[in-house]
């Protein structure tokens, strides 16, 4: 069970990763230069600090989530 | 049964980042032809040192190199080198901007569709290339570091001198 | 601990090259450049946040603060730092019953009373908590990046230092970055009184017969994930995590009534006047699977974001969170983003609201709401204004949680919601500039 969920994981990267013949020229990149396209790394550790205390998930995203002895 | 249910998943989640990106597109019209000043545009400074400089406006090392590239244009343009900066923004206006708040000091051609960019195999932002008195392409830089601004002028020179 | 997230990651050293994300506002609004360039090397970026639920339960004011130096274009260290104040009153798991409840605080110091038909809460839970950590990351190359750092915080019960590390790699001219990390932590705690005994009942005041000394816990995380660029406006992103704590993983400080069968007080406790409750008992360890999935959508003038993330851990818990923003840029200068939060979780194996009197003891057991089944929906808002020198901004979201418990409501429980609705306010002042 956990075998097939890492293969498909990985073939959808793979797939993901070869729709690179939607290559992307780097001055097309404008848009995803801009601030609001960026993720916010405050915003999302006080998110991270606010939820993991209140929820029984944590982290995930990106982050570990940890560090307080509130969960 | 798991893996059914998997696949079906997957084949869910990839049509909808499809079905997302796609929706929101916008229809825009391709031209691969060169606007005809481009085209033209190292054959006439054959003889010349040219240094070819790919920019953007959102492009920070750029911001940074500009001052560095007038600086160069101002002490070896007497002796032969031409710094180009080639725009690759999709909207001029940010261009526009951009020069008013940097001036330059050398001249600044566009290419909004990237063709130049594509024939000389940009990849990232800022790239230079440095084109010597034949025409020939003798170096390739990517990106802007402050470290390594005293020896790109030394090859500069030795470029000049040939 | 921390991982840092990926664009405050690939945002600080591509500005060497602008590979895959540049760093400045689009339009040449020269006055507020808050990403760093060697001009001005330094980023500040804070913001003191309030957190208020409603019916004197835990309110929180911190205090964070993210601080980075760019070195040479390709290298910066970065410093986080925060301090919280928390304060209010939090559930013990107890059940509410139709008499005064008098209970030992945790420290065994003291007792504290609950009204009748009143929730259980203990308010010990004040307490300052200070946390520190610190990130370099450098290029390797021209297309991978590493990031690795170490983490500390502390309240007065409780430490946790930590250390982690993230790689990036570039392909196909940077439209496609796959990443790794991993994280290790160790924590211990130390409450006052002691940890408890785990299902030993709650004791008298200055009996320490159910407390033993500190204890700790370690902690293992791991990522991979990629993003991929997929067309001039969009991206996505998808990211694996997995965890696995081991050590004490019990919050000292919840019981678990044990209730009569019939009419659903809870039963005598070892001291008169005292009720039968156990301090609860989880297992000493934990694995969670993560899928995250993120995907980015820049308009003309605006942007929008919707990300979906599924947990799943051996404690029986799976919960689905599905976030959504859009970013509305008023003008070049301000604004504001809508944003909203759906979360939903199911019960611990092992979560009751009580456990009943005469009936075998179960393995383990928790009447912490936060293992609960429960669903939660944050809406808010937060706008934002750039200033001379940088952005300020501000913050603000109401987060309703809604738990449901499946243990019937014996006898005058049925009057009683045992785990009512929690509502919170989160309001969040920000300022961020460079220099």
């Amino acid at each position: 069970m956990r075998a097939r969920i890492l293969l498909s994981g990985i073939m959808l990267i793979a797939a993901l990763a070869a729709s690179g013949c939607v290559a992307v020229k780097p001055w097309e990149r404008d848009l995803h230069a801009r601030e609001d396209m960026q993720p916010n790394a405050l915003d999302l550790a006080i998110d991270e600090h606010i939820y993991f205390s209140k929820e029984a998930s944590s982290g995930g995203r990106g982050f570990g989530g940890g560090g307080c002895g509130c969960n | 049964m798991c893996h059914p249910r998997l696949r079906l998943l997957l084949i869910q989640y990839v049509a909808a980042i499809a079905v997302l990106t796609v929706w929101f597109a916008p229809a825009h019209a391709e031209s691969t032809a060169a606007p005809v000043a481009l085209r033209e545009l190292l054959p006439t400074l054959k003889g010349k040192v040219v240094l070819l400089d790919f920019w953007a406006s959102w492009c920070g090392p750029c911001r940074q190199s500009f001052p560095w590239m007038g600086e160069l244009q101002r002490r070896y343009g007497d002796a032969g080198l031409v710094v180009v900066a080639i725009n690759l923004d999709q909207d001029r206006t940010l261009a526009a901007e951009f020069l008013t708040a940097t001036p330059a000091g050398f001249r600044i051609e566009y290419d909004p569709q990237g063709v130049l960019a594509t024939k000389f195999g940009v990849t990232a932002m800022p790239t230079s290339v440095v084109i010597d008195r034949t025409g020939e392409v003798r170096e390739r830089h990517r990106g802007f570091k402050q470290a390594q601004q005293a020896a790109r002028e030394q090859s500069l020179l030795r470029l000049l001198k040939e | 601990m921390q991982l840092m997230p990926k664009g405050s990651l690939s945002a600080a050293i591509a500005t060497a090259t602008c590979g895959l994300l540049g760093s400045l506002p689009t339009t040449a609004v020269a006055a507020a450049e808050v990403a760093p360039t060697l001009a001005k090397p330094w980023v500040v970026d804070s913001a003191l946040l309030y957190y208020g639920e409603s019916d004197d339960r835990v309110k929180d004011l911190s205090l964070k603060s993210i601080i980075r130096r760019m070195f040479d274009e390709d290298r910066s260290l970065s410093v986080n730092f925060s301090v919280d104040s928390l304060t209010g009153a939090s559930p013990t798991g107890a059940v509410p019953t139709d008499s005064v409840q008098t209970f030992t605080r945790p420290s065994g110091t003291g007792t504290y009373q609950t009204a009748a038909g009143a929730l259980p809460l203990d308010d010990t839970f004040k307490d300052t908590r200070y946390a520190l950590s610190g990130n370099w990351l450098q290029s390797i190359g021209e297309v991978s990046r590493i990031d690795i750092g170490v983490s500390a915080s502390t309240e007065y019960d409780y430490l946790h230092v930590g250390a982690n590390a993230r790689y990036e790699r570039d392909f196909n001219q940077r439209n496609t970055t796959a990443f790794a990390g991993v994280a290790f932590g160790s924590e211990s705690i130390d409450p006052e009184g002691g940890t408890p005994v785990p299902f030993a009942p709650m004791q008298a005041q200055g009996n320490s017969a159910s407390k033993q000394g500190s204890d700790s816990k370690t902690v293992i995380d791991g990522l991979i994930g990629v993003t991929q660029i997929l067309s001039r406006r969009a991206l996505v992103s998808l990211t694996y995590s997995y965890s696995v704590q081991d050590g004490y993983l019990n919050d000292p400080f919840k019981v678990v009534s044990v209730i009569d069968p019939v009419t659903g007080r809870p039963v005598a406790g070892p001291a008169p006047g005292l009720g039968r409750h156990l301090y609860e008992n989880r297992p000493d360890s934990r694995a969670k699977h993560s899928v995250f999935t993120e995907w980015r959508y820049a308009f003309d003038r605006d942007s929008v974001a919707l990300s979906y993330r599924l947990m799943t851990d051996d404690w029986g818990v799976t919960s689905n969170t599905l976030e959504g923003q859009y970013h509305w840029n008023v003008s070049a200068r301000r604004y504001i983003e809508p944003r909203v939060r759906f979360y939903q979780q199911s019960a611990a194996d092992f979560y009751r609201s009580y456990l009943v009197n005469g009936q075998p003891l179960p393995e383990f057991a928790s009447a912490d709401y936060r293992l609960a089944e429960m669903s939660a929906i944050t809406a808010g808002f937060k706008y934002g204004q750039r200033t001379q020198h940088g952005e300020f901004s501000v913050r603000l979201e109401y987060y309703k949680q809604t738990t449901k418990t499946d243990d019937p409501k014996i006898g005058v429980l049925a009057s009683y919601d045992l785990a009512p609705p929690l509502t919170a306010v989160v309001a969040q002042i920000g300022y961020k500039f460079s220099f």
